[in-house]
């Protein structure tokens, strides 16, 4: 895989992994 | 009294299971690899932003209204949101067409997963060691040819009538009780198989010793690595734009009666946003890291591309088969595969069936378990040209109106209903009733203007490409011609049907009203 390609993957996935984690932070803290 | 989830966590799993299904694994890598690699990423993010997330709010938000009037499906929550327009609820009678027609042959396709979960662990497969043989095996099951491996239909139909009732089972216990508690359950399990996979798939390195170039890493860049020119290419924003649609379950009419069941200060905008959030993590980051680089590291770059395109029912049943048998714990490790997209399919395919079975229970007065019989002997009928006229076509034409024609449809129309019918004033106010985030100011514009037109663009783009050319029946051979005009006669009768349905409700109430003044 070429740097570009590692750019992609690991910005996508980032991205994915920080707004899952913002959301279900939240979701669970207002349910406690 | 009137179902609600039991928890917020609930109806977010509900929603993310319906979203997560087979593309997830199978439709989106091959989109990616076929159309500009890690560069896709931008439309298809840009589609994400500007249409995808829009619609999910919408549907959440017109849903929970429609709610608060006692509906549970889009005629009921298209009157409310319009009560001017005699005609509206019957625009809403697509949004429980759709998921039933997706329903009639999802769930046989459902049960292929079901048969191969449990082939994988029996190795009635194993002596399928080549693409033909494994392809002759799925031809063979599906009762598309009689060969060495089945002589019969029936162990097909067997898995079928398991899948089916237990599809039916979910839905007759009820929203919190059936449906809630499946996604609870699921959910994470398919989350874990799909790890698991995952981590096996990364730590494969090269395995074939006299090829080292054929390696995970390869077979990511494969997917990854981008080709900025497909940008410049229309085909490749409209498959984003696709892609996005497909995933989410917008446009369909579940999430409108999923977020019927919310209470009224329940919270949409955050709910909606973790659902998109789960299906994107399976998408992404877990679809597209196993199906491609799999098939890449085990096949090399030469033949990568004609099983790209060979594909995603290809793909799923005959190129993962071959692999897992070409690794240590091979059988379970197909096992969970085929267990996963199962259990991805279960959870979208009882929120399928819930539209239909809410509309019964709403507009007439059945109780929930009546309304279930009553859909379940209407589907199962329905499912068996499915099954039967499978080598003719049938789920090809049910698939093109049920799931396609009508969710770019159905999304177009709930998306000017909010944004213009509705109000933006009211909707945007609608919308952060008991929200947990504040939406920011530049969504008013992209909801009341964006989303429509980039709509009305794939509406325009997708009917001038493939509406016509399948309207015309121009891609079906000649002797299939009758079997797919049978089963748009089938179609339109369900679909006056439901009009009928609609028209003897409203009529029904109005009378009831007229009767008490």
């Amino acid at each position: 895989m070429n740097w570009g390609g590692w750019v992609f993957l690991l910005v996508s996935w980032g991205m994915i992994i920080a707004a899952g984690v913002f959301c279900f932070r939240r979701v669970l803290n207002k349910k406690q | 009294m009137r179902q609600t989830w039991g928890s917020k966590l609930g109806v977010i799993m509900a929603v993310a299971g319906s979203a997560v299904g087979l593309g997830n694994f199978l439709r989106f890598p091959v989109q990616a690899a076929q159309n500009g690699g890690g560069a896709f990423m931008i439309p298809y993010f840009i589609s994400l932003l500007l249409l995808g997330i829009p619609l999910m709010w919408i549907e959440w938000t017109l849903g929970r209204y429609g709610g608060g009037f006692e509906h549970s499906t889009a005629p009921g929550i298209f009157h409310s949101a319009w009560r001017k327009n005699r005609f509206i609820k019957y625009f809403g009678v697509i949004g429980i067409f759709g998921p039933m027609v997706i329903f009639i042959y999802y769930t046989y396709i459902e049960s292929w997963l079901l048969a191969y979960s449990f082939f994988s662990l029996s190795g009635q497969y194993a002596a399928a060691t080549t693409e033909g043989s494994m392809k002759a095996f799925l031809s063979g099951f599906q009762g598309l040819v009689q060969n060495e491996y089945f002589s019969t239909l029936g162990p097909a139909y067997i898995f079928f009538l398991i899948t089916f009732s237990l599809n039916m089972s979910v839905v007759y216990f009820g929203i919190k009780g059936g449906i809630e508690r499946l996604s609870k359950l699921a959910m994470p399990m398919l989350l874990c198989f799909a790890l698991i996979i995952l981590i096996r798939v990364l730590t494969l390195g090269a395995p074939n010793a006299s090829h080292p170039d054929w390696n995970i890493a390869n077979g990511l860049g494969f997917l990854w690595n981008p080709d900025f020119s497909a940008l410049l290419s229309a085909k490749t924003w409209l498959a984003a734009a696709g892609q996005i649609f497909f995933t989410l379950s917008v446009g369909i009419g579940v999430i409108l009666t999923y977020a019927s069941y919310l209470k009224k200060e329940d919270d949409v905008v955050l709910s909606g946003l973790t659902a998109v959030s789960t299906n994107e993590f399976a998408e992404v980051v877990l679809g597209g890291s196993i199906v491609i680089p799999m098939a890449f590291a085990f096949f090399g770059p030469g033949e990568i591309q004609a099983i790209a395109k060979s594909g995603s029912f290809n793909l799923g049943f005959v190129t993962m088969p071959l692999i897992f048998e070409k690794i240590p714990l091979g059988p379970l490790f197909a096992f969970l595969w085929f267990a996963l997209l199962f259990l991805a399919g279960v959870t979208s395919s009882v929120s399928l069936a819930q539209p239909a079975v809410a509309f019964i229970e709403d507009e007439f007065n059945v109780g929930r378990k009546k309304a279930v019989w009553f859909f379940g002997i209407a589907a199962f009928l329905l499912c068996q040209p499915a099954i039967f006229g499978l080598a003719h076509g049938v789920v090809d034409e049910l698939d093109f109106w049920g799931g396609t024609f009508s969710l770019v449809l159905f999304g177009t129309i709930e998306a000017i209903l909010f944004a213009w019918i509705f109000g933006m004033e009211k909707a945007w106010e609608e919308i952060h009733t008991g929200a947990d985030l504040t939406l920011p100011r530049i969504y008013k514009f992209i909801i009341k203007y964006v989303t429509p037109v980039f709509l009305l663009v794939i509406l325009g783009f997708w009917l001038a490409q493939e509406g016509l050319p399948t309207l015309l029946m121009k891609n079906v051979p000649a002797e299939n011609r009758s079997v797919v005009l049978a089963v748009r006669l089938m179609l339109l009768l369900i679909f006056t049907g439901l009009c009928l349905g609609v028209w003897l409700s409203w009529r029904r109430r109005s009378r009831a009203v007229n009767k008490e003044a």
